[in-house]
């Protein structure tokens, strides 16, 4: 029997069946947030009803929400009625036409991380007839993965190929009143990716969104799904080394992970999203809401990431371990620069019996850049002989930064096996001077005190991705010792 | 090997060292005596090249070459070693990895080859035992988590590994008990070599029982107002350092 | 905190009346009494005592420790060779049973003389009841204050500067709680026989000691007494002092224990607390790193069983630029055994390049037992190194797994990793004598054997 709140709910959420009228034919929608914008995207994108009404829902749940305040940073209130929230892509003529109309500090960043001009190009948004090898590099790697039966896509592919699956488990890990961002995401997510891995299927390679065409330019909301069925693998890695800009201050992405019995999935993470200049003008708000969910016994996901992007930084990549014997694991690197704000962390929630995580988090400031970790473990009563492992490092790189950690343990079974370390320590003249004394030149020093800090993630990494992260670590933190 | 002449040197616009006079000849261990604000380990960070103190008058060579045209770097390469008075953490950097890089930074400067994995290990292992090091500590980052007595031996260690010309040893034996300080001592002594001299810099009496020096100087209010023979230490350890000012007003 | 008007402080305030505020220390007596009067018993709502069941001490009514004089040898079987010694039962000096040490000063505080009451005046009781306490912020720690008011003997040890003594100096406290205490019990309120052992080390400039407390009962059958001791330490420039803690009270004893280290510059302050006996036990520790380069470490083994409940709560203040200190405090539980650990690292502004570290890992051999970890840093500095981490966990099956596939026996195998387990904490004695006790110590424990005297 549904009860009276039910039927009044679901009696307003079709108001919109009768509502209003949308102009397919429009390329951009005119800015603000209303059920209006939610039906014209939803129509550009030719979605079914039931997702129209999804969407629709958490708006309205959206609107009753206020936006957190707990973290610890800062920033200008965001106008969300001044956000344009559907574009369709760029058409070539708009966008730069060489090189020569880029940013030059951001061309000099490409050039230090050694990348090679075409890609420069494709990152930059440059326009290019030519095509590039990448596409037909992605072109016949598709072809391979379909021949397993692994689905990647991207969002809006899969909600008209794969409706069931996108049904099935759209929003079973992050409820799409979850929390404001998230609400907001679900209401008007622009595109992203989808992965599905059958049953007893491991991905002979890195999934990347590099590689999917179309993937550069997903918009502010982003949304991906990765499902690992009964006893698949899937390394799935996200972002790129470069600096990535973009006009869209404010984003709000949602990923949601679903593993299975014996399933594992390692999702790899490099963000490096422009962060304002020094004064941390015009940098990029990153809001994000992560969570995967080890259904299955057995099953295991890990969380790894390298965030040295954003003006500011809120994201807390979280593992459900319902599955008895299931694994999570989070590993990563946060430095804030100049004026950069993260405040990042995870949570573990232990629901079946002898569930472990391990959570290792390396916070480095440097200028005036502020760093707060913050997790929370739970162990839940039914969760027997559950383990957690925690290890929070802080850095310091000079004397006008800040670094916080805000551990949050509640343990309500008393099987529990609990460890947790921290630490803040500060690299500064003493250190470096001590490896000068020792023959060890300052460039190297800074490089193996930095590289030292953040071992433990960066081993976490795809070998060529973890390369690249260690370089650009180096060049975020350039100029800021010594 | 070491000519330190009316050498002046100022920190935030203190003067601290007053005109210090020092030679050493290689072969020879001398102790820098003196209280607490003497100088003593101004005069230690100023050899090392820290940057945080501007000499202002007087000059510094080792083996004739002028040290203050060298980076800190380079005097190690040149052959300085500086124990810490205050070892730094360095977390998540390896111990023997660090060692490695360091050994292998002044093979690279002075022109030899860089020793592989291998030589270096044995070599570490060798020196460890020579200095009563435990191998676990090898495996900890740099001084992380070290007590106070670890560090002060793992000074010790990097001095055996590095194989010094000349070594300056800055209050290595504050905090250490009877026992730890006999081990820094035996360390010392076992890298006592004609092409090698050490400054032993110390507040005590006591560690210049273990490591007997050539010559022992007081330093007092930035200037070395008397130098002589071991048995000074012990005359000081009777008297005190009070007993020097008059000494001070003659120098 | 309750307040004075409290009925349970009362007898205490009535010791005090009846013993006065003479001697030497007669001013700081009179003051330790009133602050402990203004201050009372904790309540529950104070941090550091709330998880602490004072009620069983609190209900009793305190009488003396009585004047009871050893048998001869009586307190051998605690003594360690190669060793001075000095010891007390039932808080009062047996001249009979010591070897006091030679070169150095030590004397028995109910006699002081000469420069002993110099010393007496200078250190005992100048930072333990003041500023620097165990409690909640820096109020009165309460017991320290009554062993400040009510001590009747103890021992102070002035060791010269510059000296190194080659032998440790022991110090025994023995307690032989009379029989009619025990026999009280049956009557309105239960009487309990309390003594209050106190300890004043002032180490000299450069100088060198090792101490060794030991806290035992002549009979390890008897039944509640309480002691409540209280030791201060005033390590000078560049000494190093070490000092070991044994407390093997009883199984029904209750120790409320207090001690306080204030280590100058460059010097080293070393401290290891083994707790095995007693029903209810505290071990505060409170070290202020008050020179540059003052190094302490503080390590701790508890092994409890049956219903044996152990807190300790530590406080390290660093205070200067390149202070040190280490802590590693291990327990192991069995029973439905209760521990806590509250430990709290303070780095003040000033003490730039502080070097901190705190480890507390517990090892619940039962279900039923609970151990309580609580590492607190508040840090005002902001170039320091402070680490801090804490385990509560059982034997790891996978290594238990592993033995038992080599062929050893379960309960074999269980012994060893235990034993494994709490040997970091006692293998760092460096007296040979001490080492064997404490080894012998442990293995009793371990396997359920209450023991008596020293194991060696």
């Amino acid at each position: 029997m549904p009860t009276a709140t039910d039927t009044i709910e679901a009696l307003t959420e079709r108001d919109y069946e009768y509502g209003f009228v949308t102009d397919v034919e429009q390329d951009t929608a005119p800015p603000g947030l209303s059920e209006e914008i939610i039906a014209f995207i939803s129509a550009k994108k030719n979605e079914p009803q039931w997702l129209l009404d999804w969407r629709l829902q958490a708006y309205r749940g959206w609107l009753k929400m206020a936006e957190p305040t707990w973290a610890n940073v800062r920033y200008e209130p965001v106008d969300y009625q001044s956000i344009c929230y559907y574009a369709a892509p760029k058409s070539d003529d708009d966008r730069p036409k060489s090189l020569d109309e880029i940013d030059p500090e951001i061309l000099a960043t490409y050039e230090k991380l050694g990348i090679p001009l075409k890609e420069q190009e494709m990152l930059a948004g440059v326009a290019v007839d030519a095509v590039f090898d990448s596409v037909s590099v992605a072109t016949t790697f598709r072809e391979k993965l379909a021949e397993l039966g692994v689905i990647f896509c991207s969002f809006s592919e899969a909600v008209q190929d794969h409706p069931e699956l996108v049904r099935k488990y759209l929003g079973t890990v992050v409820p799409r009143r979850d929390n404001f961002f998230a609400a907001l995401n679900s209401a008007v997510f622009s595109d992203g990716s989808f992965v599905y891995i059958p049953k007893g299927v491991r991905c002979p390679m890195e999934l990347s969104t590099y590689f999917r065409i179309n993937a550069m330019n997903t918009g502010q909301f982003e949304r991906t799904l990765i499902i690992a069925d009964e006893g698949s693998y899937v390394s799935y890695l996200e972002g790129c080394t470069a600096p990535m800009r973009d006009e869209n201050q404010l984003h709000a992405a949602v990923v949601e992970l679903v593993a299975h019995e014996d399933a594992q999935i390692k999702y790899s993470t490099v963000q490096n999203w422009y962060p304002g200049d020094k004064e941390g003008v015009g940098g990029i708000y990153n809001f994000v809401t992560k969570r995967g969910l080890c259904e299955g016994r057995r099953s295991k996901i890990s969380w790894t990431q390298v965030e040295t992007g954003s003006a500011v930084t809120w994201k807390y990549p979280s593992c459900i371990l319902r599955g008895d014997d299931s694994v999570g694991e989070f590993y990563s690197v946060a430095v804030s620069n100049n004026r950069q704000q993260a405040d990042t962390g995870t949570k573990m929630i232990h629901v079946g019996k002898r569930t472990s995580s391990t959570i290792i988090s390396k916070g480095i400031s440097a200028g005036e850049g502020q760093n707060t970790y913050r997790g929370s473990v739970r162990i839940l009563r039914s969760a027997e002989d559950a383990r957690n492992f925690s290890q929070c490092d802080s850095m310091l790189i000079g004397d006008r930064c800040g670094a916080h950690t805000f551990p949050y343990i509640d343990v309500a079974n008393p099987t529990a096996q609990m460890e947790h370390e921290a630490s803040t320590s500060k690299i500064g003249e003493d250190q470096i001077f001590y490896c000068n004394q020792r023959g060890i030149d300052t460039e190297d020093a800074v490089s193996m005190i930095v590289n030292g800090f953040c071992k433990e993630v960066f081993r976490e990494l795809p070998m060529e991705f973890a390369v690249e992260a260690q370089k650009l670590l180096e060049v975020s933190l350039e100029g800021s010792v010594g | 090997m070491l000519r330190v002449s009316d050498l002046h040197a100022k920190v935030e616009e203190q003067e601290i060292l007053k005109g210090v006079d020092l030679e050493v000849k290689a072969g020879e261990v001398h102790a820098v005596m003196g209280p607490n604000g003497s100088g003593k380990s101004t005069l230690a960070q100023v050899l090392a090249g820290k940057e945080d103190y501007e000499i202002t008058a007087g000059s510094l060579e080792l083996d004739g070459e002028d040290l203050q045209e060298m980076a800190p770097e380079e005097r190690a390469h040149a052959g300085l070693f500086l124990a810490f008075q205050y070892p730094v953490e360095i977390p998540g950097v390896g111990n023997s990895y660090f060692l490695k890089a360091a050994v292998n930074a002044n093979r690279k400067a002075r022109g030899e080859s860089e020793l592989d994995a291998m030589d270096f290990l044995k070599l570490l292992r060798e020196r460890a035992t020579l200095v009563d090091v435990d191998e676990a500590l090898l495996r900890r980052p740099v001084n992380d988590g070290f007590s106070g007595g670890e560090k002060k031996r793992n000074e010790i260690l990097q001095m055996a590994v590095l194989e010094p010309r000349l070594a300056v040893l800055d209050e290595t034996d504050s905090g250490l008990d009877i026992d730890a300080l006999k081990t820094v001592a035996a360390g010392v002594n076992a890298l006592r070599a004609e092409n090698r001299a050490f400054v032993v810099i110390t507040h005590y009496q006591r560690l210049l029982n273990y490591i007997v020096p050539d010559h022992v100087h007081v330093l007092l209010d930035g200037r070395i107002v008397r130098s002589g023979g071991s048995e000074l230490a012990h005359e000081l350890e009777e008297k005190g350092y009070g007993g020097f000012d008059g000494a001070r007003a003659e120098a | 905190m309750t307040t004075g008007a409290d009925t349970r402080t009362g007898p205490y305030l009535e010791l005090f009346a009846g013993r006065g505020a003479g001697g030497p220390v007669g001013a700081r007596r009179q003051q330790a009494i009133e602050r402990f009067e203004a201050a009372g018993f904790p309540g529950s709502r104070d941090e550091e005592w709330r998880q602490t069941n004072l009620g069983p001490i609190l209900r009793a009514r305190p009488v003396p420790a009585s004047g009871q004089v050893l048998g001869d040898g009586g307190a051998l079987p605690f003594l360690y060779p190669d060793c001075d010694s000095m010891v007390f039962v039932n808080g009062r000096y047996a001249p009979a049973a010591s070897s006091p040490p030679e070169g150095v000063t030590a004397f028995s505080l109910a006699d002081p003389a000469g420069a002993g009451a110099d010393l007496l005046a200078e250190h005992l009781g100048a930072s333990v009841d003041g500023r620097a306490s165990c409690s909640a912020d820096a109020g009165v720690h309460p017991f320290a204050a009554l062993n400040t008011a009510l001590f009747e003997d103890g021992v102070a040890l002035g060791i010269p500067a510059g000296a190194a003594l080659e032998r440790p100096i022991q110090v025994l406290w023995l307690s032989a709680p009379s029989a009619d205490a025990a026999a009280a019990e049956g009557g309105a309120q239960a009487s309990i026989e309390v003594s209050f052992p106190r300890l004043l080390v002032v180490a000299g400039e450069n100088s060198q000691a090792s101490v060794i407390e030991t806290f035992a009962a002549a009979d390890p059958a008897a039944g509640g007494y309480f002691v409540c001791p209280a030791a201060e330490f005033v390590c000078g420039a560049g000494s190093v002092v070490r000092h070991t803690r044994l407390q093997a009270d009883a199984a029904g004893a209750f120790h409320l224990g207090f001690q306080h280290a204030r280590v100058d510059r460059s010097a080293a302050f070393d401290s290891s607390s083994l707790a095995f006996g007693g029903a209810l036990v505290r071990n505060d520790t409170v070290a202020l790193l008050d020179g540059e380069g003052a190094d302490c470490t503080l390590d701790g083994l508890y092994v409890l069983d049956g219903s044996q409940f152990t807190g300790n709560h530590m406080r390290v203040e660093h205070r200067q630029p390149h202070t040190t200190s280490h802590q590693l405090y291990k327990g192991v539980l069995d029973g439905q055994a209760r521990s806590v650990f509250n430990g709290r690292i303070y780095v003040h502004q000033a003490a730039q390049k502080t070097d901190a570290k705190q480890t507390n890992r517990n090892l619940l051999l039962s279900k039923a037992a609970l151990a309580n970890s609580n590492p607190q840093l508040e840090i005002f500095a902001d170039d320091v190194r402070c680490t801090h981490g804490s385990t509560i966990g059982r034997l790891d099956e996978e290594a238990l797994f592993y033995l038992r596939a080599r062929g050893i026996g379960f309960e074999e195998a269980h012994g060893m990793l235990v034993h494994a387990f709490a040997r970091e904490v006692t293998d760092k004695a460096t007296f040979e004598p001490l080492r064997r006790d404490l080894e012998a110590r442990l293995f009793a424990s371990l396997n359920g054997v209450r023991s008596n005297g020293q194991g060696g």
